[in-house]
């Protein structure tokens, strides 16, 4: 598993715990017709995961993720989506390769690829 | 004057297969693969866990044949909803007494807003709650009647 996968696993375990912990998105699945129980198992899977990913870039994540309510963001044509910086050019990943950046506007782990 | 003939431009972001299999974990395989020939998907395993993890919160088994799944998800590229369709009915739930017919995976791209995929979920969960709706479906295969049923998603 590579860094960038890793960090992806993490952020998709996040939101679907934010999907059984919070009322209001909880709510809404309900009136779909879903039923979202308690997730103890994906929160021990989180916490295997997150185990194993450098600790350098897990705390870049947990600091985006406390600050913004999401732990990875991304570039897109160099700019970063989450507060829309230009990105230098000697930054970018090698083309068809992707990596993981902090944003030096708003300090986000990126996913640039 | 010429008269040119226009023909109607495929809506790519929608797709309809026939499922192959009987297990869950398979039709989920292939509507993922499917996804990622369509070019919609990055890291293809990934987005399988977490469609399998999504599972474990609750089943998205809605009524009696059909299941709408979605990911809102960084390994999602362009939004996509694929429709299966399965003639022998799938295994959705461990037992279930009936055998879900139809399956809904709705994909959002990270990048935008998490309101924007409940939206696109709700609008997919209401059209194929008529079982008239899902019923049209199975008779006409195609991705015109699709389109037709799901005029209201968001894009």
């Amino acid at each position: 598993m590579t860094a960038v996968e890793g960090f992806l696993e993490l952020h998709d375990l996040d939101v679907l715990l934010a999907q059984a912990g919070d009322d209001a998105r909880r709510g809404r699945l309900r009136r779909m017709g879903y039923t979202v129980g308690p997730a103890p198992a994906l929160v021990r899977e989180r916490e295997r995961l997150a185990g194993k990913l450098d600790r350098r870039w897990l705390n870049v994540y947990e600091r985006s993720l406390g600050r913004y309510g999401r732990g990875l963001s991304a570039v897109r044509n160099r700019v970063c989506l989450g507060c829309r910086l230009t990105l230098p050019t000697s930054a970018a990943p090698p083309p068809g390769e992707a990596q993981l950046h902090v944003c030096e506007g708003c300090g986000r782990l990126l996913l640039w690829d | 004057m010429a008269i040119a003939e226009i023909s109607p431009l495929t809506d790519t972001s929608l797709n309809l297969l026939e499922l192959r299999h009987r297990r869950r974990e398979s039709a989920l395989h292939q509507l993922v693969h499917s996804a990622f020939e369509h070019q919609a998907v990055r890291h293809p395993a990934l987005l399988e866990m977490l469609l399998s993890r999504r599972e474990r919160l609750g089943s998205t088994a809605l009524g009696h044949s059909h299941a709408v799944t979605g990911a809102w998800s960084w390994c999602v590229r362009t939004p996509l909803v694929l429709v299966g369709l399965s003639s022998k009915g799938l295994e959705w739930e461990d037992g279930a007494r009936n055998a879900i017919e139809v399956v809904a995976l709705v994909l959002t791209p990270g990048e935008v807003a998490e309101e924007l995929h409940y939206r696109r979920m709700e609008a997919v969960t209401s059209a194929l709650r008529l079982q008239r709706h899902r019923q049209r479906l199975l008779d006409h295969r195609d991705v015109p009647t699709l389109a037709l049923l799901l005029r209201e998603l968001p894009r």
